[in-house]
């Protein structure tokens, strides 16, 4: 009995290594990839940059039709997470631009991802920025101005006033003409 | 040929002085029964005071209803002394001669009355000072308030610059008939007239100034109170026409108060010599007139908006033509409009009854019409939720009674204060009609006491000039 | 005689009159000259709200969260795509549940309210919506006392005691937020024991209120109450100075979360511009069928009333 146990036990054992060789492709299989950045040190607050970055593998091939994810870490209100900031894919040369634009003043660590995939093994590269500037972006404008508005009311509002007050001057100087003829020449007429 | 003159106006100076100097027990109960009903409205915004605006009907949606409408309505009555004074003033009509105080009285009583609701409408009126202190002068309350208070002041002037010579006729020919008070108050109010050129001269002038100024004055007014309305977002309300469509509206209920105030005055106080039924003919081609327009800018109104149906325009039409304001609306275009069109238009029934059948309806149907502005207009959903209805409280109800109570009250307290024709000019012009009739010598326009009206050169010049007297 | 001048056209007696004149004279100048400065001082307050500074715009409570010298611009994004009303976990909308909870909120004040509207194709849509906080806001422009008033954060408050409540700013909103105090509202009494706050007002009669976008909340770094309670993340607050949001889960950038969800807002085409964007949807992301209509009513959690305290129906 064990030796028929035996038999059947090494026949299932054939298949093993050609499983352990397919069932874990990635460890067998994998290229390393490099993901090289190229940004500015420097940007100044609400300009666009350009980030490039090339995906090559280690014999410095380019690896095209690759998903880059752009992204930074972040904190507001309390929850803190990564901000995706573009997403790409690269050229036949491997490469990827990112219009980046400076909204946080301050250094800013952009991180370029590949997450990888059945062939690639990620890859990750990081670049700070330094953002200068402090002066306000976001500008509302609701409407368009139009001058002399106030100065027109006022104008007319002055102006109907003022003939009121000719008319209350007439009125006072009708008062004194009264007081003073009713004082001299004859009273009331019939 | 003199005595005609002077039994004329002598008959003029007697009928309309008496109300001054006799108050019958008429006069006494009806004064009482406004007071009461005054003081009733009263009780009732005090109860608001107390327990806030949920005594009223209005809500959250239906935000604004009688108090908002009798604003509007009043406001728009006060447009009748502009049109019979000054337009008519301008234009030269003789005919209005003996509605023109009247008119100017109804002006400043509705300005008053009317400029006092919006307050009892305000959730804090005692931040009222807030409007001087902190007033933002983008808002079209605050130009209500600029224009209101601009023609409320024009108005008094107005009302005050022809009244002075009859003033002075009050301090002179009314003796101890007359209480002290009033001796007192017609002695300082007439400010010394003694008809001397010189003040001739100056009331003239004021005289131009002022019946020229206020009529933009009082188009600016219901300008700005339409654009409450206008200056919102509210589909019904968002129309560039409710300016003018405002004050032909004001013009044409306007036209309408005088009517009925001057009826009651006439019969009250027996002026049936001085008032003819020919006064309200032409006021009632007047209300004819302004029916036809009003019928234009409504029939305007609905067809450009219905033809189109856009945004929420099918609900407002539902509930307008056919739904919950249906009787309302129906009401102000037939009754409101087309019949008293009909009555002007028809020679049978252009008769003094008619045209103050056809008042009535007017001011009935303008009222209506404030309602539905005010209400139907706020009715309509902004978002998706279920329209509210408005149903006015007793404390509105009261209130609108006050303030109606307060209009007549006020109106029968200066009938009693001053004379309600404007003697002087009346009599002027019964004295030109005299003096064409029977071609008297120019001694007699010197002997007489009154003044010549803006004459210059002359009666000689005069008589060819103007046209035919009154009655 | 020869010597005075004339001044009317029927000369009295000469001698009491010469005397007498001066002091009239005296006198009428005295009184002109009192009425020419009353009539100035009048002329004057009335002319004064035409160059009053600062009215209209930005003026009061000055709520800035300054970092340098740049303000935050508060602005929120709706995904309608996540909003069901509440339907799947059979409550009243938890929003609008928190908000009245945070604010003491009295029947029928609801500052964040669902709404369903009918979608075009067929079904219906949940918009949770709160005070849009617009920046051509009608509510601010025909404010006559400038009770309403905007923060240098874009945030339209209303100033409690300066409100005269006229409510023409309740008539010139165009998304029906405005809620009125009728009468005394029945809110719990510890809810009028703090001093009065123009970023964190109670309820009360006579006046005018409406959502606040809870600034105070964003200066202590926490997201509104609404935010806060959604039980599905649909709402989202956020920075336009820094364009950043989030709904308290996940950070995102505003400007590409808006363009690449084809962000849109409330009755874009009457100008209000306003602050608040919504991402198309009918829940379809916790499972909802749209032609499933109904959403529990709102409660408000308040059985205490105050004396005289009454309640009404919007």
């Amino acid at each position: 009995m064990s030796m028929r146990g035996a038999k059947w036990l090494w026949r299932a054992l054939i298949p093993l290594p050609l499983l352990l060789a397919t069932a874990t492709p990635v460890l067998a299989d994998a290229i390393p990839l490099t993901l090289r950045m190229q940004a500015p040190s420097q940007v100044r607050l609400g300009e666009t940059t350009t980030i490039t970055a090339v995906l090559r593998d280690s014999k410095g091939a380019p690896v095209p039709r690759a998903t880059i994810v752009l992204w930074s870490q972040s904190s507001f209100l309390s929850t803190g997470g990564a901000v995706e900031q573009g997403k790409e894919v690269t050229d036949a040369q491997g490469k990827v631009a990112f219009a980046y634009e400076a909204r946080t003043e301050g250094t800013v660590t952009l991180n370029a991802f590949y997450a990888g995939d059945s062939r690639f093994a990620p890859a990750q590269s990081s670049a700070d920025l330094m953002v200068q500037g402090s002066e306000q972006l976001y500008q509302e404008s609701p409407g368009v101005p139009v001058p002399g508005v106030r100065w027109l009311v006022a104008g007319l509002l002055s102006g109907v006033w003022l003939i009121y007050l000719t008319v209350m001057v007439l009125l006072s100087l009708i008062a004194r003409e009264g007081s003073q003829t009713s004082g001299g020449a004859g009273g009331s007429h019939g | 040929m003199e005595k005609v003159t002077e039994s004329r106006r002598e008959g003029l100076e007697r009928t309309v002085l008496r109300p001054l100097v006799h108050t019958g027990k008429g006069y006494r109960l009806l004064v009482g029964f406004l007071v009461l009903v005054v003081l009733w409205g009263a009780y009732a915004y005090s109860t608001q005071l107390q327990q806030g605006l949920i005594v009223t009907g209005m809500r959250d949606r239906i935000l604004w209803g009688f108090y908002i409408t009798l604003f509007v309505f009043f406001i728009g009555i006060s447009h009748a002394g502009t049109l019979i004074s000054a337009i008519l003033r301008v234009v030269k009509a003789q005919w209005r001669t003996p509605v023109t105080r009247m008119a100017e009285f109804i002006t400043v009583v509705a300005l008053s009355v009317g400029g006092l609701m919006p307050m009892l409408d305000l959730g804090r009126p005692d931040r009222i000072p807030n409007l001087f202190l902190f007033g933002r002068w983008q808002s079209p309350i605050l130009w209500d308030l600029f224009s209101i208070t601009t023609y409320l002041t024009g108005s008094i002037i107005y009302l005050y610059l022809p009244l002075i010579p009859d003033l002075a006729l009050c301090r002179d020919r009314l003796g101890t008939e007359a209480a002290a008070w009033k001796r007192t108050f017609y002695r300082a109010a007439s400010l010394g007239w003694q008809g001397t050129v010189r003040q001739k001269k100056y009331l003239n002038i004021a005289l131009k100034c002022m019946m020229v100024l206020i009529i933009p004055v009082a188009v600016s007014v219901h300008t700005v109170v339409s654009w409450i309305f206008a200056m919102t977002l509210r589909e019904p309300w968002n129309s560039t026409v409710f300016g003018a469509y405002f004050v032909a509206g004001a013009i044409f209920s306007g036209i309408a108060a005088i009517v009925i105030v001057m009826a009651i005055l006439r019969r009250a106080f027996h002026l049936e010599a001085h008032i003819g039924n020919r006064h309200f003919i032409n006021l009632g081609y007047m209300l004819g007139a302004f029916a036809l327009i009003m019928l234009y800018f409504n029939a305007t109104e609905y067809l450009v908006t219905g033809y189109k149906m856009a945004g929420e325009a099918p609900v407002h039409f539902l509930q307008l033509f056919f739904r919950e304001y249906a009787p309302f609306f129906w009401f102000y275009i037939i009754g409101g409009m087309v019949i008293p069109g009909l009555i002007i238009l028809v020679p049978q029934t252009r008769t003094f009854a008619g045209v103050l059948v056809a008042s009535g309806l007017v001011l009935i149907g303008m009222w209506l019409e404030r309602f539905i502005i005010v209400v139907a207009g706020l009715r309509v959903p902004l978002m998706p939720y279920e329209p509210s209805s408005y149903t006015p409280s007793w404390v509105e109800w009261s209130v609108m009674a006050g303030a109606a109570a307060m209009f007549c009250l006020v109106i029968a307290i200066f009938a009693k204060l001053v004379p309600v024709i404007a003697i002087w000019e009346v009599a002027e012009q019964y004295e030109e009609h005299e003096a064409k009739e029977t071609a008297l010598t120019p001694e007699a326009p010197e002997q007489a006491a009154w003044p010549q009206w803006g004459r210059a050169a002359g009666p000689a010049a005069e008589q060819g000039s103007t046209s035919g007297g009154t009655t | 005689m020869d010597n005075l001048p004339s001044r009317s056209d029927t000369p009295g007696p000469e001698s009491s009159q010469t005397e007498a004149r001066p002091k009239r004279l005296t006198r009428r100048k005295l009184l002109l000259l009192l009425g020419g400065a009353g009539a100035a001082s009048v002329a004057a307050n009335f002319l004064a709200p035409l160059f009053a500074r600062g009215v209209g715009a930005a003026t009061r409570g000055d709520t800035r969260d300054v970092r340098n010298a740049r303000v935050r611009k508060w602005a929120m994004v709706i995904d309608l795509r996540r909003c069901d009303g509440c339907q799947s976990i059979g409550q009243p909308p938890q929003c609008t549940e928190a908000c009245i909870q945070g604010h003491y909120a009295p029947e029928p004040m609801q500052f964040i309210e669902v709404y369903e509207g009918e979608l075009k194709g067929g079904g219906s849509q949940f918009i949770p919506t709160p005070c849009q906080q617009c920046q051509n806001a009608p509510c601010l422009n025909v404010c006559p006392v400038g009770a309403t008033f905007a923060t240098p954060e874009g945030v339209v408050l209303i100033d409690q005691e300066r409100c005269i409540g006229c409510r023409i700013c309740m008539a010139a909103c165009p998304y029906d937020r405005r809620f009125f105090g009728w009468s005394d509202p029945p809110v719990p009494p510890e809810s009028k024991l703090a001093a009065y706050d123009v970023e964190h007002p109670t309820a009360r009669k006579g006046v005018t209120h409406k959502c606040d976008f809870c600034p105070e909340m964003a200066r202590v770094g926490k997201l509104p109450y609404c935010a806060q309670a959604c039980p599905s993340d649909a709402i989202y607050y956020g920075d336009l100075e820094e364009d950043i949001a989030t709904n308290g889960v996940e950070l995102v950038k505003l400007s590409a979360f808006l363009a690449e969800n084809q962000a849109y807002r409330q009755k874009e085409h009457l100008g209000t511009k306003p602050r608040v964007y919504y991402i198309p949807g009918h829940g379809e992301a916790v499972g909802r069928n749209p032609r499933r209509h109904g959403r529990k009513a709102t409660t408000w959690p308040w059985q205490e009333k105050i004396k005289g305290a009454q309640t009404w129906k919007r």
